[in-house]
């Protein structure tokens, strides 16, 4: 389980997150929805302690990541599957070398065992013999498939996302959109994922969180996201320029006090 | 109306304090993280050969040139200098001194703070704008000990034998080039490379060259993973790790000169 | 790859360090292989003597220091490494002195024996030696600064003396005396006939008298000046026995001027004893003029005083050149 409890983080000047609550149940995969720059992505960083929360904290398996002591960080990271916006990959390495990367850290696996297993991993996303590759010679969505068969081949228990299909054709991101469920359906993985795409926001997810002003808007299943009465949510689901027809998106601030989900917990 | 202006002077200055503060906070905070990730060897140990390879060999040659030149210009500025006034082995003594206690270290690391300092800092710069820094993290990787640390060491260990090399080069190239343009003879030359010889002089460029080559990599690193913002924050990173450690380098050359050699009796 | 990377970093490495070490042993002339043999020497003051300076026996290069000790009981311990085939001298002491003019020092090993007769020297080897076993007596001697600055201050000295003596006998000066001389000469002769054709009478006599004891005075005193002269230049030796010389010929004149100016004073003077006065005087006169002793030989001759004109202006060339290369005749081998 991984629970944000009342995170608030600020950069200088800039609040990003003021208070930001949300729990993933074991098994589901949530997918947090919101402008760019609303701190989809701090809230998800938050989760592997790359960043450290001003105020709140944020419980994965009843271990508070803030205060963890290194070792243990590490240790609780190699659960946690990481998968980059612009997958990241090490691109002084070969594929092979990016993906085993996370295997060699955890010291487990024989060097055959570990060959097998990427190899596996990139069958997954559909990328078989491509170890031998570097990521400068691969397209950007095969990058990013690298990248999640990167996460996958360390079967995490939980699998971060910060927008799989962000940039991608419809077709890949169909794919990619294919992949995360078999992840949860095949490997019972529990996942978060940050995106825009609300095609692939509803066929993912098991429950959508809208992050608005540094605090969940709104969280719900798909259909009663679908459903919303929240006009902010209502605007962003349906991608549109204004919040309704007549006025202008930036007056939305002052109804912002008007807040009808919340966090569920 | 004053009152504001001037509580805002004071502000200004408050505010400028406090990020210098934080600055050499967040400095002395790497250098703390710096020294733990050291005890973890299994990490860095594998990576730092690799690092010996691009900061240390792939440098070997610029430091050659520089020393090469080095020791020819010094044999005839000390002939030009000495224009019969002083016996003209002393070109030997000169270029013998000059050549290992200021020119091999500094020439050298000036050159390598250019290639070294730049490359690490744009290297990780990218690795942090491109959220590879990040991914190692997730990875349970330790960033110190995986990716600075193997340079550090490098940087430590590596600039010492290229300076050293600097030396045995600067000295020969002075020598060949006191016998082929001054017409002086190799017994002269090398009576006066030995007559003030000591094996100080050579530690001492060697220590140098160590202090050099961890500043320059510590700087780079640190610039590298402050870097933000795309190419601009690389850019600028690389940058500021080169004049940085340009200037470091000037500054820990005055100080070994005031509390190393200048206790010493000449 | 990495296998390549650590073969060629471990190449450099190896290649660097092998190549780093043998240059400063090279430079610092160390002998690898051969055995070294160690000798050590106790001194009151090293000077300006540090490790890898060379060490000499008998002007052969043969080791170096290798470590220079500061003792609890006041001595300094130097300890020098030497090639294992040389041999030490009989009974040999080791002496600290500089090699160059440039601030470089040596050690000179070498037979008691042979040490420099120097009183400062010899001090310090024997309280060296004194000092206990297990250690060669050791001693400093005087750098090149302070040699050449005695050889300045000698050669100052040297200078004013020749100055002095330069004025005491310039051209004019020789000539004036040898003029006075035979003036006095003269004189004595011509106070001798006057005195002979004394008929003339008394009066005439007291007058002729009284202007030859005027004139002879003046001479006297001209001839006592420039034995001053010579009497503060000159303080020992073969000037010394001029200035006694000159010194009794002043006193003979001065003692034959006062018996003249009694003469004149009383009129009581006979013949005789003018004539045996001036008689008297007229010996010493002839006998500096005809150039029977030193004075007279350096009055009459001028080469004698040429020579010794020639002898300082050798000596202030000498100074000026040791000055210019004190290592030609300061060297430690003259010592």
């Amino acid at each position: 389980m991984i629970k944000w409890a009342d995170v608030y983080k600020s950069f200088g000047d800039k609040k990003v997150l003021q208070g930001f609550t949300l729990d993933v149940q074991e098994g589901e995969t949530v997918v947090i929805i919101g402008y760019s720059g609303s701190g989809k992505s701090v809230a998800i960083k938050h989760v592997v302690g790359l960043l450290e929360p001003d105020r709140g904290t944020v419980i994965v398996d009843e271990m508070d990541v803030p205060t963890l002591p290194r070792r243990e960080l590490y240790e609780l990271r190699v659960s946690i599957g990481y998968v980059f916006q612009f997958a990241a990959l090490f691109d002084s390495m070969t594929i092979g070398d990016n993906v085993a990367m996370g295997l060699r850290q955890r010291k487990e696996m024989s060097e055959h065992q570990i060959a097998q297993r990427v190899s596996e991993a990139l069958e997954l996303v559909d990328l078989p013999n491509v170890e031998d590759q570097y990521p400068a010679e691969l397209s950007g969505g095969m990058r990013k498939r690298v990248g999640i068969a990167r996460a996958v081949a360390l079967r995490p228990k939980y699998i971060l996302y910060d927008e799989p299909t962000t940039g991608l054709d419809p077709v890949t991101s169909a794919v990619i959109d294919e992949l995360m469920i078999r992840m949860r359906e095949k490997l019972g993985v529990t996942s978060v994922v940050i995106t825009h795409d609300m095609r692939s926001a509803y066929r993912i997810g098991s429950r959508i969180a809208m992050l608005y002003d540094g605090r969940v808007r709104q969280v719900g299943t798909v259909e009663e996201i679908r459903r919303t009465t929240d006009p902010i949510v209502r605007q962003f689901i349906e991608g549109r320029a204004t919040l309704d027809d007549q006025q202008p998106a930036s007056a939305t601030a002052l109804a912002g006090g008007a807040s009808v989900g919340g966090g569920r917990a | 109306m004053a009152i504001a202006q001037i509580r805002s002077v004071i502000e200004a200055t408050g505010r400028w304090v406090r990020f210098r503060l934080e600055e050499v906070g967040r400095a002395g905070r790497f250098l703390g993280q710096l020294a733990r990730a050291l005890t973890d060897v299994r990490t860095w140990g594998p990576m730092a050969t690799l690092q010996m390879r691009t900061l240390g060999v792939d440098s070997l040659p610029i430091g050659l040139l520089i020393a090469v030149f080095t020791g020819i210009v010094l044999a005839l500025l000390a002939s030009y200098s000495f224009t019969g006034a002083v016996p003209l082995y002393f070109v030997g003594t000169l270029v013998e001194k000059t050549t290992t206690l200021e020119l091999a270290p500094v020439l050298t690391g000036l050159a390598l703070a250019g290639r070294v300092g730049a490359s690490i800092a744009a290297e990780l710069g990218t690795m942090r704008v491109t959220e590879q820094i990040d991914a190692l993290e997730t990875l349970a990787y330790d960033p110190e000990a995986y990716l600075i640390v193997p340079r550090v060491v490098a940087g430590t260990v590596m600039f010492p034998l290229i300076v050293g090399v600097a030396m045995v080069v600067g000295l020969g190239a002075g020598w060949v080039a006191s016998l082929g343009l001054l017409g002086l003879s190799s017994e002269e030359f090398l009576k006066g490379a030995r007559l003030f010889y000591e094996n100080f002089d050579i530690t001492y460029g060697l220590v140098k060259a160590a202090s050099f080559g961890f500043a320059v990599t510590v700087i780079g690193s640190y610039q590298g993973l402050q870097a933000e913002g795309g190419a601009e924050g690389v850019g600028h990173a690389a940058t500021q790790a080169v004049v940085y450690s340009a200037v470091m380098i000037l500054v820990l050359d005055a100080f070994w000169a005031m509390t190393w050699l200048h206790g010493r009796s000449g | 790859m990495k296998r390549s990377n650590d073969f060629i970093v471990g190449l450099v490495v190896l290649g660097s360090v092998v190549g780093i070490v043998a240059f400063a042993l090279w430079l610092s002339q160390a002998n690898l292989g051969s055995a070294r043999r160690e000798v050590v020497a106790r001194f009151t003051d090293v000077g300006n003597a540090k490790v890898g300076n060379s060490v000499v026996i008998r002007g052969v290069e043969s080791g170096h220091i290798e470590s220079i000790e500061l003792e609890s009981t006041g001595w300094v311990l130097v300890r020098m490494a030497l090639d294992h085939d040389v041999k030490l001298p009989g009974s040999p002491v080791v002496l600290l002195s500089e090699s160059s003019m440039f601030g470089e020092w040596q050690a000179t090993i070498m037979d008691r024996a042979a040490a420099p007769d120097d009183a400062d020297v010899q001090q310090q080897l024997a309280q060296s030696g004194a000092a206990g076993h297990g250690a060669l007596p050791g001693a400093r001697l005087p750098d090149i600064a302070q040699l050449t600055a005695v050889a300045g201050r000698i050669a100052g000295d040297m200078s004013r003396v020749a100055d002095r003596v330069q004025v005491a006998f310039d051209d004019r000066a020789a000539v004036e005396l040898r003029q006075s001389i035979r003036n006095f000469a003269d004189l004595s002769s011509e106070l001798e006939r006057t005195v002979r054709v004394q008929s003339q009478g008394l009066s005439q006599l007291s007058s002729d008298v009284h202007r030859t004891v005027t004139s002879v005075n003046a001479t006297a005193m001209s001839l006592e000046r420039t034995a001053t002269r010579v009497d503060s230049s000159t303080s020992k030796g073969e000037i010394a026995q001029i200035m006694g010389n000159v010194n009794e010929a002043s006193a003979d004149i001065k003692a034959t001027s006062h018996d003249l100016r009694d003469a004149s004073h009383s009129f009581l003077a006979t013949q005789q004893q003018l004539t045996s006065v001036l008689t008297h005087a007229d010996s010493v006169l002839g006998k500096i003029d005809r150039g029977q002793g030193s004075l007279g030989l350096m009055v009459n001759d001028p080469s004698l005083y040429q020579n010794s004109d020639a002898l300082l202006s050798q000596m202030r060339e000498l100074v000026a050149e040791i000055r210019a290369h004190p290592g030609k005749y300061l060297s430690v081998k003259i010592f």
